[in-house]
C-alpha cells in the first residue's frame, strides 16, 4: 500500500498538484457492544476501508474520497480532488501556504496492554453483564452501559516526503440509569469512563476493578437525587468536577480557540469566535490561576494520536498562561494566514491540531487534548470547605452556546449545595449561565493533581460535512465565584 | 480542466454503471438467498451516497470536496438472539458480503436470549413490478421502489457551487463584507432486504442544500443569513437568495442597534427558526420510543393519543404522497411502508412514531413508520404571506428572530429548552422595522411556544433539517414562511460581549 501511495503521489504532483497527501485507512474497524437492565441491547462490528487525497492547485484545495483500492481508483480519485482545486482556486483571495513542517517517516501506535479485539465475545459479554447487574436497582427504569472499541491502522503519505503509520485503538465506555423522581420526571445519573492519562487504553480498564466503586456510585446519587429538592435561582460560587469542568472548556476555551473559527471559516454552521487576532499575548481570557494547553502529548487519550493529518508531529501548546491568552488550535494552513491577516508573526508553528473524522473527511483545526493545569488550592474538600455559598455541579445534561462563544447556559445532572464550608444536600435540574471571559475571570480556586481527571469526549461535532472527533480534557474541580444559577 | 472532467465523467460513469440501483436489488436479492440457503434468519441493507460539497469562508472557497459511501447493514437474528454489523463493499464483491455475513453469524452463538425480543417481520413487498431506471430524471414511483432524482445533481460540475460565492462576492463588491457558506450536492440511495421475502425495496434521490452568511465588517461584524434545499438543481435560485441577503443588508445597516430588557415578548419566527423549534419538539413529543422510555416530554400517565397538547392552529402531517414534502419515500430505511401519518391536527396529538424495533419488542408494541425518513409539514395558516406583509402586520412591539442557534433542552420532561437568535434579530413597531437587536436567549418550553401560536403564514417554504452527521441522508421541512407567537421567554442578550 505504501508503495502505492508513493506512486499517486508522484503522479499528482506530474498533473499540477503543487502539495498532495493521501490517508489510507487500511483497517477500521468498530465494535459496539451495549447492555440494558441486563440484556445485550445492542452488539454491532462494523468495518470500513478506504482513503482520503488532498491537493493544493493554484493556491487551493481540493479533496476526495473512494471505497475503491485498487491503484487505478487511486488515481481517478486523485484527478477529482485536482479538479475541485482548480474549480476552487477560482475563487480564492489568498493562496493557501503550508507552514514548515519535520518531514518525518514515522510511526505511532497508542498505548494499550490488551488489544479489545483479542479478547474474544463472550468474554467482554460476560464483564459487562456483570457490571450491569451491580448498576440495577429496583427503582431505576433503565440502566445499562455501552463499550465502543476502535482499531485503525492509517497510513500517510505527502509530497513532503512524510511517510506515517499510525495503529490507534481507542475504548469509548459509559454506564447509565434512569428513574423517575417525585414529580413524576426522568432523572439520570451517567458517567464517562475517564483515562488514566499516564496509563495504557486496552481491555485492562474494563475489567478494572474501580468499575464496581462506579457503578456503585452512580446507583446512590441517582436514588439521592429522585427526592432532592430543585436548584434555586440565585447567584452564587459554583464548583464544577472534572465532568462539567471538560464541557465548560470544551465549549468555551476549546472551540473559541480553533483558529479556523477565530478567522471566520466556521460562521455560517458552528459561529465564530468572540477572540480576535489582536487578543494573542494581549487579552486576559481568565483570572491568574487559569493555565490551558493543547497537549497532543498526553501517553494515554483519543486525543493524542502521534501526529497530526497534516503530518505534523503531536506538540504541548500552551493556550492560556496566567489567564492570558498566548496561543490557538492551529494546523499549517491557518498559522500562514492567520499571521498575514493580522501583518505580523503570533503563530510560530502549527500546533498539529488539523485533524480529520474519517478517510472520507478534509482535516480541519480540531481539539486534541485542551487541558487546564491543575492548581494549588488543595483538594476538593478544601474548596469546599472554603466556599460560604456555593454550589457542587456535575455531569452535563444540557448545553447551549452563543454563536461566538461569548455566552453559555448549562444544565448539570447533579448538583450539592454548600453552606458554610459543607455539603447540604442535593439538588436536582441545576444549570447555571453566563458571559465567557468575565466566567474565566472569575475563576478563583483550582484544585490540586488529586481532582484533575482525563476526560474523554468522543462525539465532538463540527465542520461541514459535519466531523465528529474523539479528544479529551485534562482538568481540575474548579471554583468560580458569583455565578447565576437555577435560572 | 477538459481532461480532468472527463477523468471525472470517467469515473462517476464507471460507479453508476457498476451499480445502478437495479444491480443493487439483484446483490442484495443474491445475498438474501445465500442466507436463506444457509438457514440465516436476517435483514441486508444498503446505502450509498454521492456527495459533493463546497465550502466558503473570508469571501473564498475553503473546500471542494467530492464522497462516495456504499455501506452494507446486516443484521441476524436466531429466536431471541441478534448481532448487526455494517461493512464497506463494492457492488462485485458478493463474496466479501457472504463471508462478513458468516463471520457475524459466528457471533450469534454469543449473544445472550433477549427474552422481549420478538421475531423479525417481512419488510413491505410491492405489487407491482419493482424495476425503476435510475438513470432517468423523471420522478417515478412504481410500486414501493421510488427513484426521484436529478441527474443534474447527481454529475455536478463543483464550478456551479463555486459560481453562488462568486456572485454574491460581486454584489456586495463594494461593502465591506465577508462571505461565508456551503452548498451541497449529491444523491442517496437505499435498499432493503430480509430473509422473509424475495424481493428488495430501494430509495433513490438528489437534493442540494445550501446556506450563506455575510459579515458585515463595519458593522460589529454582525451576521446574515440565507438558506434553501430542494430535490432538482433548477429549484435553485440564486438571484433570489442573494436578492433576500440584500434586503437584510439594507434593514441591519440603515436601523440602529438596540437593546431589550429581558421579558415576554411576542416573537415572529422566520421558517428556518421555527423549523427548528418543529424539529426539536417533534424528537421530544412524536417519537413513540421517548414516549415509552419517559425521555420526552409526554408522561404516559398525562399525555395519550388523541389528547390536546398545543394550540388548534397547529397541525403536522408526514405524508410519503403529499407532494409539499421534499424528500417524501415510500418505504422506511427499516423495511415498513409508510402510510399518510397525522402527527398533530389542530393541537391534538395523532399519532407516534414507532421505528426501531429493538425498543418495540421491549415495549411490545408496532412498528408503525420509519422517522428517520419522515418528511414533516407544518400547514400554513392565515397569516401573512409575505415578509413587507407581515412587518405591517406588528403594530405592537414584536420581535423578529429569523434562526436559532444552538438550541438544546434544558429540562426534556418539561420540554424547556434555551438557545439563542442569530443572523438578524429586528424589533418591529407599527408596522415598521424600528431597529436591530443583540442575539437574544430563549429560555422557554415548547408547551408554552406551541400552544401561544396567534398566527402561522400562508406561505409555505421548504427548510433543511438535515444534520450531515454519517451518511448522506435529505431531510427537510415543510414549514410557514412566519409564525407568530405569543409570550415568548427572553432571558438576555449578547450585548455584553458585543
Amino acid at each position: 500500500m505504501l508503495d502505492k501511495a508513493k506512486k499517486l503521489i508522484t503522479y499528482l504532483k506530474t498533473k499540477g498538484a503543487d502539495y498532495a497527501d493521501i490517508r489510507i485507512h487500511e483497517v477500521d474497524e468498530e465494535e459496539r457492544i451495549s447492555t440494558m437492565n441486563g440484556d445485550i441491547e445492542d452488539y454491532q462490528l462494523n468495518s470500513k476501508q478506504g482513503y482520503g487525497i488532498r491537493v493544493l492547485v493554484n493556491g487551493a484545495w481540493g479533496f476526495s474520497s473512494s471505497e475503491i483500492m485498487s491503484f487505478d481508483a487511486m488515481i481517478a480519485t486523485g484527478e477529482i480532488a485536482i479538479e475541485k482545486a482548480q474549480s476552487a482556486s477560482d475563487f480564492i483571495k489568498q493562496s493557501i501556504n503550508l507552514a514548515e513542517k519535520e518531514t518525518l517517516i514515522d510511526s505511532y501506535h497508542s498505548p494499550c496492554e490488551i488489544d479489545p479485539f483479542s479478547v474474544s465475545t463472550a468474554d467482554k459479554i460476560a464483564r459487562l453483564q456483570q457490571l450491569d447487574k451491580q448498576l440495577q436497582h429496583e427503582k431505576f427504569e433503565y440502566s445499562g452501559l455501552y463499550c465502543h472499541f476502535y482499531k485503525r491502522h492509517i497510513l500517510y503519505v505527502d509530497s513532503d516526503g512524510s511517510e506515517i503509520k499510525r495503529q490507534l485503538i481507542e475504548i469509548d465506555a459509559g454506564y447509565f440509569a434512569y428513574a423517575t423522581d417525585k414529580e413524576g420526571h426522568k432523572q439520570r445519573r451517567t458517567f464517562n469512563m475517564p483515562q488514566n492519562a499516564n496509563g495504557t487504553t486496552g481491555w485492562e480498564n474494563i475489567i478494572n476493578d474501580q468499575q464496581f466503586d462506579h457503578t456503585l456510585r452512580i446507583q446512590t446519587e441517582l436514588l439521592a437525587l429522585l427526592d432532592a429538592p430543585v436548584c434555586e435561582k440565585e447567584i452564587c460560587d459554583v464548583i464544577l468536577l472534572p465532568e462539567m469542568m471538560a464541557l465548560q472548556t470544551h465549549e468555551t476555551i476549546g472551540h473559541a480557540l480553533e483558529l479556523d473559527r477565530i478567522l471566520g471559516y466556521e460562521l455560517s454552521y458552528a459561529g465564530g469566535s468572540h477572540v480576535e487576532l489582536e487578543d494573542f499575548g494581549q487579552l486576559q481570557f481568565g483570572s491568574e490561576k487559569l493555565t490551558a494547553r493543547a497537549d497532543g502529548t498526553v501517553q494515554n487519550s483519543p486525543g493524542s494520536i502521534g501526529f497530526d493529518d497534516d503530518g505534523v508531529k503531536a506538540r504541548n501548546v500552551t493556550l492560556i498562561e496566567k489567564g492570558r491568552l498566548q496561543d490557538a488550535i492551529t494546523s499549517r494552513q491557518m498559522i500562514m494566514e492567520a499571521n498575514d491577516k493580522a501583518g505580523k508573526v503570533i503563530f510560530t508553528a502549527s500546533g498539529a491540531t488539523s485533524r480529520s473524522q474519517n478517510y472520507s473527511n478534509l482535516p480541519i483545526e480540531r481539539m486534541n487534548n485542551i487541558n487546564v493545569d491543575a492548581g494549588q488550592d488543595g483538594s476538593l474538600q478544601d474548596i469546599i470547605a472554603a466556599t460560604k455559598n456555593g454550589l457542587l455541579m456535575e455531569s452535563p445534561r444540557s448545553w447551549s452556546i452563543g454563536s461566538n462563544r461569548e455566552n453559555f447556559h448549562f444544565a448539570t445532572e447533579i448538583a450539592w449545595k454548600i453552606k458554610d464550608g459543607k455539603i447540604t444536600n442535593m439538588v436536582r435540574n441545576a444549570t447555571y449561565s453566563g458571559d465567557s471571559l468575565p466566567f474565566w475571570r472569575s475563576l478563583d480556586m483550582v484544585g490540586n493533581q488529586s481532582t484533575w481527571e482525563l476526560q474523554p469526549v468522543f462525539h465532538c461535532g463540527k465542520g461541514q460535512p459535519n466531523q465528529i472527533m474523539r479528544l479529551a480534557h485534562g482538568v481540575p474541580a474548579c471554583r468560580f465565584s458569583n455565578v447565576q444559577v437555577g435560572k | 480542466m477538459q481532461t480532468q472532467d472527463k477523468a471525472q465523467d470517467k469515473v462517476i460513469r464507471s460507479a453508476a454503471k457498476k451499480s445502478t440501483m437495479q444491480s443493487v436489488k439483484m446483490q442484495l436479492e443474491q445475498i438474501n438467498q445465500f442466507m436463506q440457503a444457509q438457514g440465516i434468519t436476517g435483514s441486508v441493507a444498503y446505502e450509498q451516497e454521492t456527495s459533493h460539497m463546497v465550502r466558503c469562508g473570508r469571501s473564498q472557497i475553503s473546500l471542494n470536496v467530492s464522497e462516495q459511501g456504499e455501506k452494507y447493514f446486516i443484521e441476524l437474528q436466531q429466536g431471541k438472539q441478534k448481532v448487526a454489523g455494517s461493512t464497506t463493499a463494492q457492488i462485485d464483491e458478493l463474496d466479501k458480503l457472504k463471508t462478513f455475513v458468516l463471520s457475524l453469524n459466528e457471533k450469534l452463538v454469543f449473544m445472550p436470549e433477549v427474552a422481549h425480543r420478538r421475531p423479525m417481520m417481512p419488510i413491505a413487498q410491492a405489487t407491482l413490478d419493482n424495476h425503476v431506471d435510475s438513470t432517468t430524471d423523471k420522478t417515478l414511483t412504481n410500486g414501493l421502489d421510488k427513484c426521484k432524482v436529478d441527474p443534474a445533481l447527481a454529475n455536478l460540475d463543483s464550478k456551479r457551487l463555486v459560481d453562488l460565492f462568486k456572485q454574491c462576492a460581486e454584489y456586495f463588491k463594494n461593502e465591506n463584507v465577508e462571505i461565508s457558506g456551503a452548498f451541497s450536492a449529491g444523491i442517496q440511495r437505499y435498499a432493503v432486504i430480509n430473509t422473509l421475502v424475495e424481493k428488495a425495496l430501494s430509495y433513490e434521490g438528489s437534493d442540494y442544500n445550501v446556506e450563506m452568511v455575510l459579515q458585515l465588517l463595519d458593522h460589529d461584524k454582525k451576521e446574515l443569513r440565507v438558506s434553501d434545499v430542494g430535490h432538482a438543481l433548477n429549484q435553485f435560485d440564486s438571484e433570489k437568495l442573494i436578492k433576500h441577503l440584500a434586503k437584510m443588508y439594507q434593514i441591519k445597516t440603515q436601523t440602529p442597534r438596540q437593546e431589550i430588557t429581558p421579558g415576554e415578548y411576542d416573537v415572529i419566527f422566520y421558517a428556518d427558526a421555527f423549523a427548528d423549534l418543529t424539529n426539536y419538539m417533534g424528537y421530544l413529543t412524536l417519537y413513540g420510543e421517548s414516549y415509552e422510555y419517559g425521555m420526552g416530554m409526554l408522561q404516559k400517565d398525562k399525555h395519550k393519543v388523541g389528547n390536546k397538547l398545543f394550540s388548534d392552529k397547529l397541525s403536522i402531517v408526514d405524508d410519503p404522497e403529499d407532494t409539499d414534502i421534499l424528500f417524501n419515500r415510500p418505504v422506511g430505511r427499516n423495511g415498513i411502508k409508510r402510510p399518510h401519518f397525522p402527527l398533530i391536527s389542530e393541537g391534538v396529538l395523532n399519532n407516534l412514531f414507532y421505528s426501531e424495533k429493538e425498543d418495540c419488542d421491549r415495549f411490545n408494541v408496532a412498528l408503525n413508520n420509519d422517522a428517520n425518513v419522515a418528511g414533516m409539514k407544518v400547514q400554513t395558516g392565515t397569516g401573512p404571506a409575505t415578509f413587507d406583509e407581515m412587518v405591517k402586520s406588528c403594530v405592537k412591539p414584536t420581535l423578529f428572530i429569523p434562526y436559532i442557534h444552538y438550541m438544546n433542552f434544558t429540562n426534556a420532561a418539561k420540554g424547556e429548552f434555551t438557545g439563542t437568535s442569530r443572523f438578524g434579530t429586528f424589533l418591529i413597531e407599527q408596522g415598521a422595522i424600528k431597529a436591530h437587536l443583540y442575539n437574544q436567549r430563549i429560555n422557554d418550553s415548547y408547551h408554552n411556544t406551541f400552544n401561544n401560536i396567534e398566527w402561522l403564514s400562508s406561505t409555505l417554504t421548504h427548510i433543511n433539517t438535515s444534520n450531515t452527521y454519517g451518511m448522506r441522508n435529505a431531510a427537510s421541512i415543510a414549514c410557514p414562511l412566519f409564525v407568530k407567537v405569543n409570550k415568548v421567554k427572553i432571558t438576555g442578550s449578547n450585548k455584553q460581549n458585543g
